[in-house]
């Protein structure tokens, strides 16, 4: 039933240098650089050892296998964006599945191959800023029913204490108030902790601006945030 | 309470999103559209050819019109999905991203996903289908269809025959919304009587999930308070009784939703209940009776409600009917404490053809022991290795003694019983 699809299909072991994209503080920039593959390695193993700047020319020719080894690359970056930014997962699996369509789509625009993470990154931000902005202008207009809800389980850890799962509650919460792209600079900066050349890579626009919104978000931030009974006596 | 500034967020402290299951997910909704995309990239050679394509499709569109235009979006992303042969893909998952989406069903009919609907295919098969709804609105019509079809939602299964179509919605809070346009839809959920819909009907928050504080009877099912139980060859050689009209009357009251006053007007015609049960002219009809006795929620009427499952198996096991009526066979005889005829029915809803096979399997595995239940277990794992028995059949399989009773069985029965 599945001949045609799964001959097409090249399943692929971990990649050999998978980055460790989990960690939410790591560069965009950082690339793995693999070796060039042995003679005794299978070509699963060989593709997925790949730089991102051969995969994305392999991709470009229809390679599948050099396609699924830049998703599973990156993937976990990418959905830690959507869900940090938008602060749910609710329509992260879109968000990350389009985000993913178009840039293998138009892989050919991409002017330094080797930068394909940051360019997926600005896909995804894209995408999810346009999510938001809809749906504020939909709320505005009475056809959104509520606005979208914070969820706290998909940005914390459940190994993190209740005091700090209440502070990030409490963070998202009052980001929600923000202008989006607001939102979105800070976020990109104080919770995935990019470089600010980074986080303007990633909104595609000035460094200057971006400094601007983070400082605008960062100063509003501290004037509403508010420290609970526990954070004092921690902090006493 | 107060005003410190913003304390810094650590990366520990935030959630890591590697799940292996949406990762494969998401890969294998790219993989289906990288197929489109690559059709889609043609050799610049092409482009004359492409242009003449074009305006040919161009002055057919304009013939056409209306509503053709907004169909051709739905039916060129996905051609082939499910409507597989051994030369097109079939995929795992379907997902409609932000444009509605039209998936052709293997044995005729259609899927349609709204925007943001997520599907996965558990099954597929000449006769049947199963397709687990993980989130957003799906319509599904078989009208023209040849397969039963099943969904699934956490725990609540919904199975439709050929020739049915309905829209199904799964809500955030994991309930279902389910409307019916066309033929008849059952409705297998946790902590419910099971039910069918016709055409015209709606059922709304039909759970998906066991709730705790309802699934436990209020006074536990016990083998003595119940009546003697019918024995299969008993009934079902009991054809030689004068068969009674069933009085429309108690139908109307039941489609109305007044069921205490249906099963008045049921109890009250000729023969009774058990008079409606002989004379009904088909599995749907057997159906509403069934679930008007169970509504009574008296233990005396558990004999006249396997007396019914019974009648269907015989005489309307067609569309899936049979297989419903195994599986509730399975768990009253469960209630009942009869080992004999619980494994008797857990082993023919499990071979029966129909749309629940994966749940009667499950059902099976939980009522069988020893090598039977590894046995058992391992053939489940087998044909549904993401199934909702999974960690059953792991456990089984492993070698765990299935000693331990199957607490939502016994749940499903419990509150059979107790209505």
């Amino acid at each position: 039933m599945k001949a045609s699809f799964q001959n097409r299909r090249l399943r692929l072991v971990e990649p050999a240098e998978a980055p460790s994209a989990s960690s939410g503080a790591e560069s965009v920039a950082a690339e793995p650089r693999a070796e060039a593959p042995k003679p005794e390695q299978s070509m699963a193993g060989a593709i997925s050892a790949l730089p991102d700047e051969q995969l994305v020319a392999l991709g470009l020719k229809g390679n599948v296998a050099a396609f699924e080894t830049l998703y599973r690359r990156h993937v976990a970056f990418a959905l830690h964006l959507a869900i940090r930014i938008a602060g749910s997962n609710r329509d992260a699996e879109d968000v990350v599945h389009d985000a993913f369509v178009k840039a293998f789509e138009k892989l050919s625009e991409l002017s330094d191959a080797a930068l394909f993470r940051a360019w997926l990154g600005s896909i995804v931000v894209h995408g999810v800023r346009s999510r938001m902005r809809r749906a504020r202008l939909m709320k505005a207009l009475g056809l959104g029913g509520y606005a979208d809800p914070v969820e706290i389980d998909s940005i914390a850890s459940h190994a993190a204490s209740p005091l700090v799962r209440a502070q990030i509650a409490q963070v998202y919460a009052l980001l929600q108030t923000l202008p989006t792209d607001e939102r979105i600079a800070w976020t990109l900066r104080a919770v995935e902790g990019h470089e600010l050349e980074t986080v303007a890579q990633l909104t595609r626009c000035s460094l200057a601006t971006v400094k601007r919104r983070i400082s605008r978000a960062q100063q509003w931030l501290d004037e509403h945030f508010v420290e609970t009974g526990a954070d004092q006596e921690l902090s006493s | 309470m107060t005003r410190r500034g913003v304390p810094p967020i650590e990366p520990s402290d935030l959630r890591d999103h590697a799940d292996e299951e949406q990762i494969a997910r998401i890969w294998e909704r790219i993989e289906g559209d990288l197929h489109m995309v690559e059709r889609s990239r043609t050799p610049a050679r092409r482009w004359p050819l492409m242009v003449a394509a074009a305006a040919a499709v161009a002055f057919s569109g304009g013939v056409l019109s209306g509503k053709m235009i907004w169909q051709l979006p739905a039916d060129k992303s996905a051609p082939s999905v499910l409507k597989s042969s051994d030369e097109q893909p079939v995929y795992d998952v379907l997902a409609a991203g932000t444009q509605e989406r039209t998936f052709p069903l293997r044995g005729g009919g259609k899927l349609t996903l709204s925007p943001g609907a997520t599907v996965e295919v558990v099954r597929s098969d000449d006769s049947s289908l199963s397709l687990r709804l993980v989130h957003g609105e799906a319509s599904i019509d078989t009208v023209h269809g040849k397969q039963m079809l099943a969904v699934l939602a956490g725990e609540a299964t919904l199975s439709m025959p050929s020739g049915s179509a309905m829209r199904v919605s799964r809500s955030p809070d994991d309930t279902l919304d389910v409307s019916v346009s066309d033929g008849t839809v059952h409705i297998i959920a946790p902590s419910e009587p099971l039910r069918s819909l016709v055409s015209g009907e709606r059922a709304v928050s039909i759970p998906t999930r066991t709730q705790v504080s309802s699934i436990a009877p209020t006074t536990p099912v016990r083998h003595s308070q119940l009546p003697p139980l019918p024995q299969t060859e008993r009934t079902s050689t009991d054809t030689s009784r004068v068969l009674v009209s069933a009085a429309p009357d108690w139908r109307a009251q039941s489609n109305a939703g007044n069921a205490s006053e249906a099963l008045r007007l049921l109890r009250n015609q000729p023969d009774g209940v058990r008079g409606a049960i002989h004379s009904a002219r088909s599995a749907h009809e057997l159906m509403e009776i069934y679930d008007l006795v169970l509504s009574s929620g008296e233990p005396a009427e558990k004999a006249l409600m396997i007396e019914l499952l019974l009648r269907i198996w015989d005489a309307f096991p067609g569309g899936g009917y049979g297989q419903v009526a195994a599986i509730k066979l399975t768990d009253l005889y469960k209630a009942a404490g009869n080992d004999a005829e619980m494994r008797k029915w857990a082993e023919r809803a499990s071979t029966t053809k129909g749309p629940n096979t994966e749940l009667a399997l499950c059902k099976n595995i939980k009522t069988a022991h020893g090598e039977e239940a590894v046995r058992l277990a391992k053939e489940y794992l087998a044909k549904y290795p993401e199934g909702q028995c999974k960690e059953e059949a792991e456990r089984v399989a492993g070698g765990d003694d299935n000693t331990t009773d199957d607490e939502q069985s016994a749940a499903d029965a419990g509150s059979d019983s107790a209505k």
